[in-house]
């Protein structure tokens, strides 16, 4: 058995006997009236250890004999420990079933999945940012930390924070991109989904839906496939969008490759990508918008009505107030989904045109330098970064929108 | 309802159903132009003389080629998503069910805690933990395979939440008269409350089905051999080798986008509803 198999197959004795051990548990202890969070600890305990234990004396025992079923019947090894612990542990004459084992039977579980892949994994990309990491070179003992994989302590983020060399220069230059690309698309996203929510809640019922159900179509539209759609419409010889500049005279555009196209210092490549994104996710802010309006009382609207006030103020002084709650939500999402993005640019310009990547974002670099270059460290650390810029734009607008809301 | 005023003679509703409908416009010539497109021939794509919106002639040339195309198992990749997306679908709408259930109905020591560290730990941008979870799946041996697509992803935060929501409204008298009767826990769970949520299930299914099927990211991080990948990473690796055509692009994207918008048009309802939800509550 290679090694890398007998590794995998330790972790499989890990999860499965963890599991098992303190999903079950807990409900034989509650039969007993005994504690069934003591049995859900004990069990996670017991089955990992035992999980290990008669794994592999399971594997080593049959592995001659049953060269292909052994692996499968060690990762049943830990219920032998586990049966061992169910038919060991003395019932509790005096207390009463308390039907906790239900609770801890479910609950520890779930902690135990989230803690080895969701928490677990954080802390390693915070550990990873630290180092020169490839999971090419062997490296250290521990996770492969160390060794062929050096420490470099915070050279990452000093050459991010300086610019210095051509990372630095290639992250400054994705930080900015994403930074405008999220600006504009948060800008505009709001511009466009107000107004038109405003204008189709105050239509009839049943066209609201139809113009809903349309205006959402793009949402749920794969973003690959949006990617091709655009990026034929901005295609130099054959897109839509220049046919249409060529037959009112106008000089078409390389949207997506020419370098030099800009509009207002923008690139005419992120102007581009930038579209795109909005036609996809503009449907989305718009129906939780409409939900949110329709939550706002008639009441409010007709007293104002009857103080003559105009549309024009009615928008200004009562819709827009009362959605603040929602524009606070909308532009959290919004901010979040649009720094993520990836999907459409990857597809429709690679990061491209220019030397450098006039529409190269965050996720774009951390996807290239952890897969394709196998920089590991090098892209945790720019994920770092990432987050901590999500997470202070978030606390910004929270600040920013919150106050008030009482109206 | 209170009297609206409804004379759609007003100059400014006549503007407003203009806006409307040119963005409903807007919105739906992409899709035109691409499934018009997907119906046209190289040749007359790339004559300028011919390039019209309308196909000229309308010809399946190009859905032929990718459905004859020997190199492409389009069943295979259509297999691998649907078994992707309904295999999260079960996951995450069993476990928040079951979590949303236990969060709202359940007094133990810690819940608070224990309910934060939950939600806290999937507000953790992907990104982050994505290099991380690679390498744990390498361990797993589970890269470039299917199980690696689902391995991950038993648990969704906003499920919970949203169920934790409904669940409260359940009345405790039903769940202890099932108590009385003798029944345990799982059999209550199974049995008295999760029938009473299908259709809250049903429109968090249809969003769960909708991300993992447009899922794009993660499944070309980890999925390398053909047979084995999702339609989105093959979508780029077929139009990538076909650059030059752009009618087979455009067919291509309609045979992945087609699904997707099938259910939609049976489901809207519910799939706008449950995207509705997830921006309040999310």
């Amino acid at each position: 058995m290679s090694d890398s198999s007998f590794t995998a197959l330790t972790l499989y004795w890990l999860m499965i006997s963890g599991f098992i051990g303190c999903s079950i548990t807990p409900l034989i202890f509650d039969r007993k009236a005994r504690n069934p969070w003591v049995g859900a600890v004990l069990g996670l305990i017991v089955g990992i250890v035992s999980g290990q234990v008669f794994g592999r004396l399971i594997l080593t025992l049959l592995s001659p004999a049953l060269p292909d079923l052994a692996s499968w019947l060690s990762l049943l090894g830990g219920l032998l420990g586990l049966a061992l612990l169910w038919w060991l542990i003395p019932g509790n004459a005096e207390a009463r079933l308390n039907h906790r084992g239900f609770v801890a039977g479910t609950v520890t579980p779930m902690v135990f999945y989230l803690t080895t892949l969701s928490v677990f994994p954080l802390l390693w990309a915070f550990a990873l940012a630290f180092f020169d990491y490839s999971p090419r070179r062997v490296g250290g003992p521990i996770l492969g930390l160390g060794g062929e994989n050096p420490y470099v302590g915070f050279e990452y983020f000093e050459m991010m924070l300086s610019g210095s060399g051509r990372d630095g220069r290639m992250f400054q230059n994705s930080l900015v991109n994403t930074l405008i690309f999220t600006a504009l698309v948060l800008g505009l996203n709001m511009l466009i989904t107000i107004p038109l929510a405003v204008m189709i809640e105050s239509t009839s019922d049943r066209i609201r839906g139809l113009f809903r159900a349309v205006y959402f179509l793009p949402v749920i539209t794969s973003s690959v496939g949006v990617a091709f759609m655009w990026g034929y419409i901005f295609n130099t010889q054959y897109g839509l969008l220049n046919s249409g500049l060529r037959s009112v005279g106008l000089t078409p555009v390389a949207w997506l490759q020419d370098p030099s196209a800009n509009f207002m210092g923008i690139p005419a490549a992120l102007i581009a990508v930038i579209i795109a994104y909005l036609w996809q996710d503009f449907g989305y802010n718009l129906v939780i918008y409409i939900a949110s309006l329709q939550g706002i009382p008639d009441s409010l609207k007709d007293a104002a009505k009857v103080d003559g006030a105009s549309p024009l103020q009615l928008f200004f002084y009562i819709t827009l107030p009362m959605l603040r709650p929602t524009i606070l939500v909308t532009s959290v999402l919004t901010v979040i989904s649009s720094f993520q993005v990836f999907d459409l640019i990857q597809v429709m310009t690679q990061g491209g045109p220019g030397r450098i990547g006039q529409t190269r974002v965050l996720v774009l670099e951390i996807y290239e330098n952890a897969f394709r270059f196998e920089r590991m460290g090098l892209a945790a650390a720019i994920a770092v970064v990432m987050f901590l810029f999500i997470a202070v734009l978030t606390i910004i607008q929270t600040r920013v929108l919150r106050t008030n809301w009482e109206y | 309802m209170t009297a609206r005023s409804k004379s759609p003679l007003k100059p400014y509703r006549v503007a407003i159903y203009l806006v409307l409908i040119v963005g409903c416009l807007l919105t739906v010539i992409p899709f035109v132009w691409t499934i018009l497109a997907s119906f046209k021939s190289h040749a007359e794509i790339i004559n300028p003389a011919t390039q019209t919106f309308f196909p000229r002639t309308f010809t399946f040339e190009n859905y032929t080629t990718i459905l004859t195309d020997p190199t492409l198992p389009l069943a295979r990749i259509y297999f691998n998503s649907i078994f992707v997306a309904s295999v999260n679908v079960v996951t995450q709408t069993l476990t928040s069910a079951l979590f949303g259930y236990v969060f709202a109905k359940f007094q133990f020591r810690y819940k608070r805690l224990l309910f934060w560290y939950i939600v806290a730990t999937m507000m953790i941008p992907f990104q982050l933990t994505m290099i991380p979870s690679y390498l744990i799946l390498l361990k797993f041996n589970l890269t470039n395979n299917l199980l690696g697509m689902v391995a991950l992803s038993w648990f969704n935060a906003f499920g919970i939440f949203l169920m934790r929501q409904f669940m409260i409204n359940i009345p405790d008298e039903l769940l202890d008269a099932a108590r009385v009767d003798g029944a345990n826990e799982w059999q209550i769970f199974l049995r008295i409350v999760l029938p009473q949520c299908g259709a809250i299930l049903a429109t968090f299914g249809v969003l769960v089905f909708i991300s993992n099927w447009n899922a794009y990211l993660w499944p070309l991080i980890i999925l390398r051999d053909i047979e084995v990948r999702t339609l989105p990473v093959i979508l780029t690796w077929y139009n990538d080798r076909h650059t030059a055509n752009l009618g087979i692009q455009m067919a291509a994207s309609v045979l992945i986008i087609m699904p997707i918008l099938v259910v939609y048009l049976i489901m809207n309802r519910w799939v706008v509803r449950g995207f509705a939800l997830s921006g309040i509550k999310g």
